[in-house]
């Protein structure tokens, strides 16, 4: 499992576009934290999903998926790695970038947001092992929290990014819908990820 | 116990109501090269995937070293993969994909030089990977197969994109390969290419196992070809035509199937034909190969 992070994390340093998106995000999302702490959550989270879901399905997307699972064969164990590895990133990408948050006193807003977006990225890997097209992943969820979320639910039923969103706000209910909904999506994907890879 | 033997058993995989393979079983043994041979959508490139643990198989197994993919315990020690067209991430550059792939096989940044050195790829290596040729991804493939000194190679088209001092620089690489022991198993449809140096062939069709033989006994078989000219054409034919062997008539050349070069020349003599030329005509791999899968 060591070795699927360590090469998670390499590959995102020495792909040129991925590092200047973190380097972006992270100015980004640091001067919003400067501001009140709910957009800063918010950017932090949307972040760390779309991060999650293109860096974990790329592998199907340009087919080195077929590299890592010669590697490592025991697809548990590359999904481990995965979900560690991006939601470690996730976890200091939050913890970086709300230092003008934690500056300012609010300690708990920066802590549930802190330990929300790493809950947020294993939710986001689990859906990419699970439908390994980021494009599909990205407009799909996207178009639920627009539609389900936001209209029908107005973010106040525990549903993925209502949970994520409330739970980084101190609401301890949602942020037990939000380690439930990533428990979930990930043993989903501990069965999905079983499948056959095809060069399709 | 040999080390390196690839053993398939049984092998089916369905897909829905598609039999993909059905029911094949070959070996490749260590120390040899063994081409495996079939038209496009036979089954090859599931086999081998099935072979490499990323398909599961519906039956049967496909074993190396007695186990499957799956279980292998350090799989990049032992096998070495290069997959259809290579695979990489576009927007890597040729060594830090090496580099990233020498996490996983435990491989050192001298090695990764060293494997760009044998690919030819060291002036390339600071380039980003979607920038490269087909043949140049494949020479990265390559590198990769080799970061943990396999003793097994796995091969799907390896020769694709490759231009012919690609391929020839491919042949030698494999063949010294084998020669230290390593067991190199390869899938082509380059069959003029691959009869330069193959020693076994595994020619499949429709996913079931037609044929597997050595190479030299496979071209050798079969009913004497031989390519004869003489003063009459006409006479010619009529008189070994007689013999109720497969004559075909081009030009001046008579296409004999089934009689030796003696034979032929005791037909003449008594048609009183002279002979210019009796030429035994050597049946190449592509001829075998279409011969064994029109049958089937």
């Amino acid at each position: 499992m060591t070795a699927v992070v360590r090469t998670e994390l390499y590959r995102l340093a020495t792909v040129r576009s991925w590092w200047l998106s973190v380097v972006g995000a992270c100015a980004l999302t640091t001067l919003v934290a400067f501001g009140e702490s709910g957009p800063w959550a918010g950017l932090v989270g949307m972040v760390t999903f779309l991060f999650g879901v293109v860096g974990a399905a790329q592998h199907y997307q340009h087919r080195t998926a077929f590299l890592v699972f010669l590697a490592r064969p025991r697809r548990l164990a590359v999904l481990a790695g995965q979900t560690v590895a991006y939601a470690a990133a996730a976890l200091l990408f939050a913890a970086a970038t709300g230092l003008p948050v934690l500056a300012q006193g609010r300690v708990d807003d920066y802590a549930c947001t802190v330990l929300g977006a790493p809950l947020l990225a294993v939710f986001a890997v689990a859906n990419a092992a699970i439908l390994r097209r980021p494009i599909w992943i990205i407009i799909g969820w996207g178009l639920w929290f627009v539609i389900v979320d936001a209209l029908i639910g107005r973010l106040e039923i525990p549903l993925p990014f209502s949970s994520y969103l409330n739970g980084s706000v101190r609401d301890h209910t949602m942020g037990i819908a939000l380690i439930g909904w990533a428990a979930v999506s990930l043993g989903a994907a501990g069965w999905f990820i079983r499948r056959g890879v095809t060069g399709d | 116990m040999i080390v390196g033997m690839i053993e398939v058993t049984g092998l089916t995989k369905w897909y829905g109501p598609v039999c993909a393979v059905d029911g094949l079983s070959f070996t490749a043994a260590p120390g040899r090269i063994t081409g495996f041979l079939g038209a496009n959508g036979s089954g090859k490139t599931t086999t081998l995937r099935m072979l490499l643990g990323l398909a599961t198989p519906t039956a049967g197994s496909a074993l190396i070293d007695r186990h499957p993919y799956a279980r292998l315990s350090d799989p990049l020690r032992l096998v070495g993969a290069v997959l259809e067209q290579g695979v990489s991430h576009p927007g890597q550059r040729g060594r830090a994909h090496l580099r990233t792939q020498a996490i996983f096989a435990g491989a050192d940044h001298a090695r990764v030089e060293e494997l760009l050195d044998l690919v030819g790829l060291r002036n390339a290596a600071g380039r980003r990977t979607g920038g490269y040729s087909l043949g140049m991804r494949q020479r990265l493939a390559v590198a990769t197969a080799l970061l943990g000194s396999p003793t097994v190679l796995v091969l799907d088209e390896p020769a694709n994109g490759l231009d012919p001092e690609g391929i020839a620089w491919l042949r030698r690489l494999l063949r010294d390969r084998a020669d230290d022991g390593c067991t190199v198993l390869l899938s082509s449809h380059l069959l003029a290419e691959l009869a330069q140096f193959v020693d076994d062939v595994v020619v499949i069709a429709d996913g079931r196992l037609v044929r597997q033989a050595p190479l030299v006994s496979l071209i050798a078989e079969g009913p004497p070809h031989i390519r004869v000219r003489g003063n009459d054409p006409a006479r010619l034919w009529q008189a070994l035509a007689v013999t109720g062997v497969q004559v075909s008539r081009e030009g001046e050349y008579l296409d004999v199937v089934g009689l030796t070069a003696e034979q032929i020349g005791e037909a003449a003599f008594e048609a009183q034909v002279v002979i210019y030329e009796c030429t035994p005509v050597r049946i190449e791999l592509e001829q075998a190969f279409l011969q064994m899968v029109g049958q089937s």
